[in-house]
């Protein structure tokens, strides 16, 4: 703790020099400043423009070797004033006065009146004009930002807060995103070169999916390099997309014009340049959702045309073909379904396997022939089957259940049997994966039986319906 | 998408060439309009479908990546592209100072 000094009363000594208070000697210098300078104009280029809240006007205006700072009170803003910007002439009419509590001088303006662009303002057009008779900011030239990189470069300087920003918000948003900064100075002297260089080495170097080149906030010279025609050049040769970033809202750049895609300042940057996290994701399940629907649709579409077919009486020679095919698809179908009700991650793990069994006992041209033939018939047959079975069912599930077990039974009991493996509880489809000895079951509509095999082949007999 | 990187400077440290997310990301949507298509045959169906739900996973682990990679680039007294730093900033240590690594 220091203790502070009291500084009051003063007493003067005689012979001594006067001691004033701060307050005294800034009370002295207005009056003498008011004295010896009443009012005067003074020309300009502004800079630093910033209207306040509050509606009073602060600026600086400046030559090539002095800068004074500029108040316009609210009561002295005209309508003309709106369109003030930095790096426009003006004249500013009023006195000096040095504010008491920051000790700042400032003229005090009665009355300012522009007299058009400044020098920085005329470079700036002639430049842009330049480069838009070129082609530079042609919509045409724009490259496609991608939608989900991965691999984002930063050319901006590493000291400035916009780099910290960028960063903090590409790793709240999209950690998952690599981040490359190249470090490059952004104002003064040989700023614009070195910007340039920086784009074209990240061309060179070719690692990121597309880039962000800006820095904060500034004066109008500060943020003038992102004007410079080596920089607007490197930008729109770049192969690899950018996004400028330059100073606030309001700044806008020949950087900006030639961008791919301009934002408003660099956290608006690493806002766009990648999709949150969270946003991947949802689309992500969003895909996954529609995929199952879709082929939970298919499945069940697959299954009823097989039936319609089934429970057709007009249809005789192919029905056994078709009612083996469709109790393979049975088997397909419900090993899918009971898959599909998992979350996405298990889901495709699921799948894997069950693809590999689905393969392992699939006569997929038969069930492919099956199919065609199906559609050919389920034309000749009408929608009739299709019909009934959708009247009045508005559960699908609950409809799937009674079909599968209704036209199960139905096969059963118009005399089929079923021949299961006993050793591997598998239907058996084919006599030729028997062997002599084989233990099997036969399941009839009302009951199974154990047999064994005792001889084959037999030769064949005539079927009888 | 991909590019070649001269002077054999790997551009993704670590990582074998592998399909960048976007395409991954490309691939499945035109898995599911294909799938929403409807054109397919079920056996291509089933197909299409467990290719889809691959990336999703592939797509999923991407998103895990907890940590932020942050490295730099310059250029040598040739001109040549230097990648100096993978630094990582842990998620957790959101508002941390000093995880630049220059």
């Amino acid at each position: 703790m220091t203790r502070r000094a009291v500084v009051t009363p003063l007493q003067r000594e005689p012979g001594e020099p006067r001691v004033w208070t701060v307050s005294e000697a800034v009370r002295a210098l207005n009056a003498a400043l008011e004295d010896s300078l009443p009012n005067l104009v003074v020309q300009g280029e502004i800079s630093e423009w910033k209207p306040a809240p509050s509606g009073h006007l602060y600026f600086t205006i400046k030559d090539a070797d002095a800068s004074l700072r500029v108040i316009l009170w609210k009561g002295r803003v005209r309508r003309e004033h709106e369109s003030l910007r930095n790096g426009m002439a003006v004249q500013v009419e009023g006195h000096f006065d040095v504010y008491a509590k920051s000790g700042g001088l400032s003229l005090v303006a009665d009355r300012v009146t522009a007299l058009g662009y400044g020098a920085l303002q005329a470079q700036f057009d002639a430049l842009k004009r330049k480069l838009q008779a070129e082609g530079l900011f042609d919509e045409s030239r724009k490259r496609p930002l991608p939608r989900y990189p991965t691999r984002v470069g930063i050319v901006t300087s590493p000291t400035g807060a916009a780099v910290e920003d960028m960063l903090r918000i590409l790793r709240q948003r999209a950690p998952y995103v690599a981040v490359t900064i190249v470090p490059t100075l952004v104002q003064g002297e040989g700023a614009a070169a070195k910007i340039a260089d920086a784009i074209a080495l990240l061309n060179a170097w070719g690692g990121v999916d597309v880039m962000i080149v800006g820095r904060g906030g500034g004066s109008a010279e500060d943020l003038w390099a992102f004007n410079e025609e080596a920089v607007v050049r490197a930008i729109a040769g770049s192969r690899i997309p950018v996004i400028s970033a330059v100073g606030h809202e309001v700044d806008v750049t020949l950087a900006d014009f030639a961008a791919d895609r301009r934002a408003a300042t660099p956290t608006h940057a690493a806002q766009q340049v990648a999709p949150s996290r969270e946003e991947v994701a949802a689309t992500l399940e969003d895909l996954a959702k529609h995929a199952r629907h879709r082929l939970e649709r298919e499945c069940r579409e697959a299954r009823t045309r097989l039936r319609g077919i089934a429970t057709h009486h007009a249809i005789r020679e192919p029905l056994r073909r078709v009612r083996d095919n469709y109790l393979l698809l049975d088997q397909r179908a419900e090993s899918l379904e009971r898959g599909l009700g998992d979350s996405v991650m298990r889901r495709s793990r699921g799948l894997e396997g069950m693809a590999g069994r689905l393969h392992a006992h699939t006569p997929q041209r038969t069930l492919d022939r099956a199919g065609d033939r199906v559609q050919t018939l389920l034309h000749r047959a009408g929608r009739a089957a299709l019909d009934r079975v959708a009247r009045g069912r508005a559960d699908v599930r609950s409809r799937e259940a009674l079909l599968r077990s209704y036209d199960y039974h139905g096969v059963l009991r118009r005399g089929y049997a079923l021949v299961w493996s006993s050793e591997t509880g598998s239907l058996v489809q084919r006599a030729e994966s028997l062997t002599p000895d084989a233990m099997i079951e036969v399941q009839f509509d009302d009951a199974r039986a154990e047999a064994r095999v005792t001889r084959l082949p037999l030769p064949a007999r005539k079927e009888s319906p | 998408m991909k590019r070649t990187t001269p002077g054999g400077v790997a551009p993704d440290a670590g990582a074998e060439e592998k399909k960048s997310f976007e395409s991954m990301m490309e691939r499945l949507e035109a898995l599911v309009e294909k799938l929403e298509g409807g054109n397919l045959s079920l056996e291509d169906s089933i197909k299409s479908f467990e290719e889809g739900m691959g990336l999703v996973k592939q797509c999923s682990s991407v998103l895990q990546e907890a940590e932020q990679r942050i490295q730099k680039l310059t250029s040598d007294a040739e001109g040549k592209p230097v990648v100096e730093g993978a630094a990582r900033a842990r998620r957790s240590e959101e508002d941390a100072e000093g995880e630049l690594p220059f």
